[in-house]
């Protein structure tokens, strides 16, 4: 069952952290998709009151786009690898974060080192109970909550 | 005089966006140093706060390998030397217990990620004072 307001705090956590740091607007937050093609997948596991893990997944050009803002790199320069991958990490991590902070405030957990999966990583299509696709305005990303135990929002 | 800042955290990107909101937002900057992990973090202290030209503020995430982040709290009020340097936690654990027990431990304040750049700044002011941060604009 699903637990109560996780699937708005999902998208609402993604949308605060994107919106924030990353200078990107989710325009939908539940969009009809496929998976990207070749996505760049980082995931985040919880563990404490809860437990579960987070996959995020997006394209390539999604990735790269996300990282240059975030950096502040100058208009048409393209992010290295490490930094695409430093900064996908840390947008998991965030997104985590600030949807367990948003859905169990009264609760503490640990947030497991964020690990981007490698070209055969793709979301957990089978266990995964939530999944939310946005439209930014510079691309588009898939979530994928699942959890073992997920207490329900008072 | 300008800002002497640690930055403690195990995310490159995170230490990098710390840097530059810091450098971006008109606070005068004379030295940034970064560490991994609190212990990193604990030996750059000793470094450039007892040894050196000293640090007027450290800015540390909690969730780290090695040393996390409530530990290196925990070892900075123990130490005489160390604990009138303030500590600003920045972090995307925003639970009220978490923000409650870094509290009692020594922390001076709490930033939750998201955060938008000016919050940064406005908390470096609130711990600092803001004559203080506005006279080394």
């Amino acid at each position: 069952m699903l637990p109560r307001c996780a699937d708005s705090d999902l998208v609402d956590a993604a949308s605060e952290v994107l919106g924030m740091m990353f200078f990107t607007d989710v325009m939908n937050g539940n969009v009809p998709s496929e998976p990207p093609e070749k996505p760049l997948t980082v995931k985040v596991e919880f563990q404490g009151s809860s437990t579960g893990m987070l996959h995020m997944s997006m394209p390539r050009e999604t990735a790269e786009a996300l990282t240059a803002n975030f950096l502040g790199l100058p208009m048409g320069e393209v992010p290295s690898e490490e930094e695409v991958n430093n900064v996908v990490n840390e947008l998991g991590n965030m997104v985590c974060g600030s949807f367990l902070s948003k859905h169990q405030s009264e609760e503490l957990y640990d947030l497991s080192k964020p690990e981007i999966l490698g070209a055969a990583g793709e979301l957990p299509t089978q266990v995964a109970t939530l999944r939310r696709s946005l439209e930014l305005d510079n691309g588009m990303m898939v979530l994928a909550l699942s959890w073992d135990r997920l207490n329900s929002r008072a | 005089m300008a800002l002497r800042v640690l930055i403690v955290d195990d995310a490159p990107a995170m230490r990098l966006y710390i840097r530059r909101t810091l450098q971006m937002s008109g606070l005068a900057l004379s030295a940034v140093f970064e560490a991994g992990d609190g212990k990193e973090g604990i030996a750059v202290l000793e470094r450039e706060h007892l040894q050196g030209a000293g640090l007027d503020l450290v800015f540390t995430d909690i969730n780290m390998p090695v040393m996390n982040g409530e530990e290196f709290v925990t070892q900075l009020q123990q130490d005489e030397r160390l604990k009138e340097v303030p500590v600003l936690v920045i972090s995307t654990d925003a639970t009220k217990t978490r923000v409650l027990r870094l509290r009692e431990l020594g922390a001076r304040g709490y930033i939750s990620k998201p955060c938008a750049p000016e919050m940064i700044r406005l908390k470096v002011e609130q711990i600092l004072g803001r004559d203080y941060a506005a006279a080394l604009c």
